[in-house]
């Protein structure tokens, strides 16, 4: 039996409920969207092994350095951005995605503190690439390329001038990936940010995309990547591409569920407080989804019931998956809640699928046998064995999970069934009546 | 919009930790549309069962009338269309038969229940159990397409026996027209057609008069799915795409048109006669009774008024009339198939291979193919002969002199017209209109003369003599006893007694000696002998040892004497004797036999009657539901009552459980049960403090014994000498009982009453003063618990079990 995984591909690392997903074009061009680095975050039972050593291990190397082709940040929350600084330092990155977004909240509030450290290194290093760009006149080289993606047309910013080679937006595709032309094999369409949501909440200008990866052989596996959106601005995703007739940019065979399994992406809140569920996005989903398709739920493990206020991922949101799919993959409990495996997405010539069986683990042992850097694995292997590693860091700092329903549905819904019919207890307590 | 079915959905949301989820509430067409969410993880799937996921949605609607009539439920995908009992793709058949199944009672816990059974087995695969008829494909019938009868079997003409591979073949239906019915006779070739309608001696119409027609039958060897389409070119590519060939199918057409274009000649029908229009029919291997054999469902498509002239014009393309046109009157045809929409007719089923008789398993099985003769056309024959009608007998002849008279409508199955009649006559007519193909003959003679000579009663299988009388009966005795040939078939006699209360039978199987008047005779001599109490008083009944003195006579003066009875009591006596005689001969076809029977009302009685006390009935205080006090409770309560009086003190209150059922359809609570106060209940004048010791036991004790019909629904307590309302603390009380006990809701029935009120109901047997609350599960709730609340420093006694639990132990506390 083979243990190599399939060169293209992604990896969607478990890190508990924030998003740090790996694509891997080929050997040499790999592109990172967002990043969550738990051994950094300031808490009791942060993981030891952190995201962006092994990454960084698990790169290939140019010029002796770790180099990632691509790092875009989808939008500036800490569950997308933590541990950037810390990748920026080890790591060359070829070229950076960034949203006008950024610039609103930096620029336009310096001292303000709804940035994480995090989130202002990442737009100290993008305005330093926009700088080198505009002094370049040109193209400033690998390790100094941006492209800001959107548009903000209400205010003014320093990336406006920028040769229109790197900016980018809803309707628009990429190929090229710092220079690397990978038309063919790699293409990423952009829904949003959308113009007129530049100053919506944070989430809503999240950077939206589809990503296809094809094989030699010319079949492809989709991505949808919405970031944190929620329910309307995805409605708008999919109405506007049907309305300039591309439904072949709403198509997925994996659905990274938005902000973490939020059930504000089919839910809206009235102004009784109460959720009221939209069908319409559920329906846009499944239009658009091609056979077997999954959802992948970059979270914590669901809770069994959603409590007021509670954050994602929410029950809810997770129930209305699995009414769509025939599998919703949660990073944290991926084929054992105790011990998670990195959830791997592969393309070959057989099809687009989740890798499945033991191959992601036999893999994973194989290349850490020999160690990250040494391996002459496949990248996508190398990066599943580091993010196996990181996997069972995290699972060993959470403690083991807790038991889950292991009723089945139907006996779930008898027992609440028989529960509401009520007749059959006593009551439990002494009770008083006075005259 | 439907409140009940919404809070019953919200309550099974809650109840079931979010396992059933309602999502939606949307309204159309006066149905409430609820989107709602069943967690179906778990449920394993088989090969040929539906694949379900870990959750699924599902609309359920209601109507306005919920919770009577019973909800339906829908998919929003395709993913189980094909599946059986999915129809339209979409539409789960969840009942077979709702009008038995459906309990509004248990409302959405039932019919999701249900639905969660259906997944089961419908992942399972087995929705079909061998044995179980298929779910025939659903052909939406249109009413202007009139209806269509289908009485021949197909047997062995279909091509998928023995497995044939054929796409499809064709017969042709034989039929005849009336109004908007369609029956189709025989099946037949074409060939055979061909010879009948060309012969000498060819009728051209049945024994009713009704010219025959002819009509396409395409037997179509495969699934064609679980819808048929309105528009014939999504039939017609349906039909393609399995091999079948459109050609053919307007070749067929174009047979039958030329045939009927024959038979509209012998008619003297004009083009346009309503009487010929043009059906197909369509027979696809989608039904099953037994086993796996599959048979076929027939459908009946309507052609429009284009496609009838189609099918006319198409046959003289046969006659070789117009040849030289062939091609573009076939493409014509073929363009009205790309526009037609298809009017499928109501199908009747007749067909023994695809129906089971109502009376499969009964003794009236007896009768089917028997040449039955029946003497008597009054009260008791006239009823014994219809129900040998039904039942199925080849042929029957009735014998009666008499004439209809307006006297005996009151009893005998004539009306009015009949009146100056003979009897026999009318008895004939009536029946001879309830089976096609079955004239009773009628012979309008004395039952003595019918009987005389020795071959008169040759060629029957049955004969019933229902005269009633003695002359008759020993007229046949001797008849009997003289044939030498063997010739006289089964005989059953039958009469009643004078009040038409009590009857006999009598059973004469072919080989045994003895006729009526004989079994009779014998009856009476061993009811006598042996002293059969269970006889005695038929025998009294119908042979007193005095003649009687009382006799009735209808028109006093100037009439015979018969007996007083109604139609009722005859027509049960009359079915219940047949039923005794018919049981006999299946089952001992060589002994004779007597059966005494009786009507439920004399004694001994044939039925046994349970009788019950009347109940206490009072609103609860919103006037929504009705609260009926059995007198079991009553009587709990009130023994309660009087021993509190007795060992604790008049004032203090007591109380205790009340078991039975809260029936939210019928807005009714039934209190089976009440129980008295736990022995850790705590009761003073003030405060009454239920406890909780032995309760469970004495909740499962009741439910055990009623099967789970009944069970714990609330707490009664008493206020005596006190007003009939609650205090804080009572309402406190109630509401806090849910959160311990589950359940949409519980009752709180207050006894209380002032003075003379309450002295009457404890000393008594008079009703107290009573109050009576339902408290839903979403009230709110206090906010402390009052479990706790005894007033400090207050004198109480202890409770005690008054009642009978498990162990039927009995416990008394003195306080």
């Amino acid at each position: 039996m083979t243990t190599e995984l399939p060169e293209r591909g992604a990896v969607f690392w478990p890190v508990g409920t924030g998003d740090s997903t790996t694509l891997v074009i080929n050997e040499e061009v790999v592109m990172q969207i967002d990043l969550h680095d738990m051994a950094k975050a300031d808490q009791d039972d942060t993981p030891e092994v952190p995201v962006v050593d092994e990454l960084a291990e698990s790169l290939p190397r140019v010029d002796g350095k770790p180099y990632l082709s691509v790092f875009a940040l989808t939008h500036a929350d800490k569950d997308h951005c933590l541990g950037f600084a810390d990748l920026l330092s080890k790591v060359t990155i070829g070229e950076l995605w960034a949203t006008p977004r950024l610039w609103r909240e930096y620029t336009d509030n310096p001292d303000g503190d709804g940035l994480c450290d995090d989130a202002r290194a990442f737009q100290e290093e993008a305005e330093r690439r926009v700088e080198a760009t505009r002094k370049a006149d040109g193209d400033p080289g690998s390790g100094n390329r941006i492209v800001v993606i959107g548009y903000d047309g209400e205010s003014e910013h320093a990336y406006n001038d920028l040769p229109a080679e790197y900016l980018s937006g809803p309707g628009h595709s990429i190929s090229v990936l710092d220079g690397h032309d990978c038309t063919g094999l790699f293409e990423a369409f952009i829904h949003a940010p959308f113009a007129a949501d530049a100053a919506a909440a944070r989430n809503e200008t999240s950077l939206a995309m589809q990503v296809t990866l094809t094989d030699e052989s010319g079949r492809d596996g989709r991505l949808l990547l919405f970031g944190d959106l929620a329910h309307d601005t995805i409605v708008k995703i999919f109405s506007y591409s049907e309305h300039h007739e591309r439904p072949q940019y709403l198509e997925w065979d994996v659905l990274l569920a938005p902000h973490h399994c939020s059930k504000y992406v089919m839910y809206l809140r009235s102004i009784e407080g109460d959720d009221e569920y939209q069908g319409d996005v559920m329906d846009f989903f499944q239009k658009y989804q091609r056979p077997n398709a999954v959802v992948i739920s970059s979270s914590a493990v669901f809770p069994e019931m959603d409590e007021p206020g509670m954050n994602p991922p929410h029950r809810k949101a997770a129930n209305r998956y699995e009414e769509i799919v025939d599998e919703l993959i949660n990073t944290m409990s991926w084929l054992d809640v105790n011990e998670p495996s990195p959830v791997v997405f592969g393309v070959t010539a057989e099809g687009a699928a989740i890798v499945r069986d033991e191959l992601v683990e036999a893999s994973a042992n194989a290349v850490l046998a020999t160690g990250l850097t040494k391996s002459d694995t496949r990248r996508l292997g190398r990066i599943a064995a580091a993010a196996t590693l990181v996997a069972k860091s995290a699972a060993a700092a959470r403690g083991s999970a807790a038991a889950s329903d292991r009723r089945t549905g139907p006996e779930r819904v008898q027992q609440g069934i028989a529960a509401d019919r009520g007749g059959e207890s006593a009551p439990r307590t002494a009770v008083g009546f006075g005259g | 919009m439907n409140r009940q079915a919404e809070e019953q959905l919200r309550a099974l949301q809650a109840s079931s930790g979010g396992a059933v989820e309602l999502l939606t509430i949307t309204e159309r067409d006066g149905w409430t549309n609820f989107r709602v969410s069943l967690d179906t993880s778990g449920i394993p799937s088989q090969p040929g069962g539906i694949a379900l996921r870990n959750r699924e949605q599902f609309v359920i609607s209601v109507k306005d009338t919920y919770p009577f009539t019973v909800p339906s439920v829908n998919v929003r995908h395709r993913r189980w269309a094909g599946t059986a009992h999915v129809q339209w793709a979409y539409h789960l058949c969840i009942y077979a038969a709702p009008s038995v199944e459906w309990d509004p009672s248990d409302g959405m816990r039932g019919f999701i229940t249900r639905l969660v059974q259906w997944l089961q087995r419908a992942a399972e695969g087995t929705l079909d159990p061998d044995g179980q008829p298929l779910h025939p494909p659903v052909a939406y019938q249109t009413e202007e397409a009139g209806t269509l009868v289908v009485h021949p079997d197909l047997g062995d003409r279909v091509p998928w026996r023995d497995g044939g591979k054929d796409s499809s073949q064709f017969v042709l239906a034989w039929c005849v027209r009336e109004g908007d019915r369609v029956d189709v006779v025989e099946w037949q070739d074409y060939s055979a057609v061909i010879d009948r309608v060309l012969a000498d001696e060819f009728i051209n119409v049945d024994p009713d008069g009704r010219p025959y027609f002819v009509a396409p039958v395409m037997l179509f060897n495969g699934q064609i799915g679980f819808e048929y389409p309105s528009a014939a070119s999504a039939l017609i590519s349906g039909l393609i795409e399995q091999g079948a060939s459109e050609e053919e199918l307007l070749r067929w057409i174009a047979r039958a048109g030329m045939i009927n274009g024959y038979l509209r000649c012998l008619a003297s029908a004009d083009n346009d006669d309503p009487r010929f229009a043009s059906i197909v029919l369509l027979a696809t291997p989608s039904r099953r009774l037994e086993g796996t054999r599959l048979l076929a469902h027939i459908s009946g498509w309507k052609l429009d008024e284009i496609g009838s002239q189609l099918a006319r014009i198409l046959a003289e393309t046969i006659n070789g009339v117009l040849t030289d046109v062939t091609d573009e009157i076939m493409d014509l045809a073929r363009r009205w198939l790309g526009f037609a929409e298809t009017a499928w007719m109501r199908v009747l089923e007749d067909r023994a291979e695809v129906t089971h008789r109502r009376d499969e398993t009964t003794p009236a099985r007896f009768l089917a193919g028997k040449r039955v003769l029946i003497l008597g056309c009054g009260a008791l024959g006239a009823p014994i002969a219809e129900s040998v009608v039904r039942a199925g007998a080849a042929s029957l002849k009735v014998v009666d002199s008499g004439l209809v008279t307006p006297g005996l409508l009151v009893r005998q199955a004539y009306s009015d017209a009949d009146i100056g009649a003979p009897k026999a006559e009318a008895l004939s007519a009536r029946l001879s209109r309830i089976r096609r193909g079955l004239s009773v003959e009628p012979a309008v003679a004395n039952a003595i003369d019918e009987i005389a000579g020795s071959t008169a009663v040759v060629g029957y299988d049955l004969i019933i003599d229902a005269t009633a009388d003695a002359g008759v009966r020993s007229a046949i005795e001797r008849a009997r006893a003289a044939d030498a040939m063997g010739s006289w078939p089964d005989l059953v006699t039958v009469l009643i007694g004078h009040e038409a209360k009590r009857g006999v039978v009598a059973v004469s199987p072919r080989s045994a000696t003895a006729g009526g008047a004989d079994v009779l005779r014998r009856a009476a001599v061993r009811a006598q002998s042996e002293g059969l109490r269970e006889w005695r008083d038929v025998l009294d009944d119908l042979f007193p040892a005095e003649p009687r003195t009382d006799l009735f006579f209808p028109e006093p003066g100037c009439s015979s004497p018969t007996f007083v009875g109604s139609f009722h009591e005859v027509t049960a006596l009359a079915t219940m004797m047949l039923d005794a005689a018919l049981a006999a001969l299946a089952t001992t076809p060589a002994q004779l036999a007597a059966a005494a029977v009786r009507l439920p009302s004399t004694t001994p009685p044939a039925v046994s009657v349970l009788r019950w006390e009347p109940d206490w009935a009072v609103k609860d205080q919103s006037g929504t539901y009705q609260i009926r006090v059995s007198a079991a409770a009553v009587a709990e309560m009130r023994s309660e009552a009087r021993r509190g009086a007795r060992v604790r003190n008049r004032n203090v209150e007591t109380g205790g459980m009340l078991l039975g059922r809260i029936d939210e359809a019928t807005r009714i609570v039934f209190i089976d049960a009440a129980v008295g106060p736990p022995p850790d209940s705590r009761l003073s004048s003030l405060y009454f403090q239920h406890g909780t010791a032995g309760t469970q036991e004495t909740v499962d004790y009741y439910r055990n014994r009623s099967g789970g019909a009944t069970g714990f629904i609330g707490i009664w307590h008493t206020h005596p000498y006190g007003k009939a309302r609650p205090s804080e603390t009572d309402e406190n009380g109630i509401a806090e009982i849910l959160t311990f006990t589950g359940g949409a809701r519980a009752i709180m029935l207050i006894l209380a009453g002032d003075n003379g009120e309450w002295t009457g109901f404890v000393d008594s047997d008079a009703e107290p003063a009573l109050y009576a609350e339902i408290v839903d599960q979403g009230m709110p709730r206090p906010t402390e618990s009052t479990a706790l609340g005894m007033p400090a420093g207050i004198k109480f006694y202890p409770g005690g079990f008054g009642y009978a639990t498990g162990s039927q132990r009995r416990n008394r506390t003195q306080g």
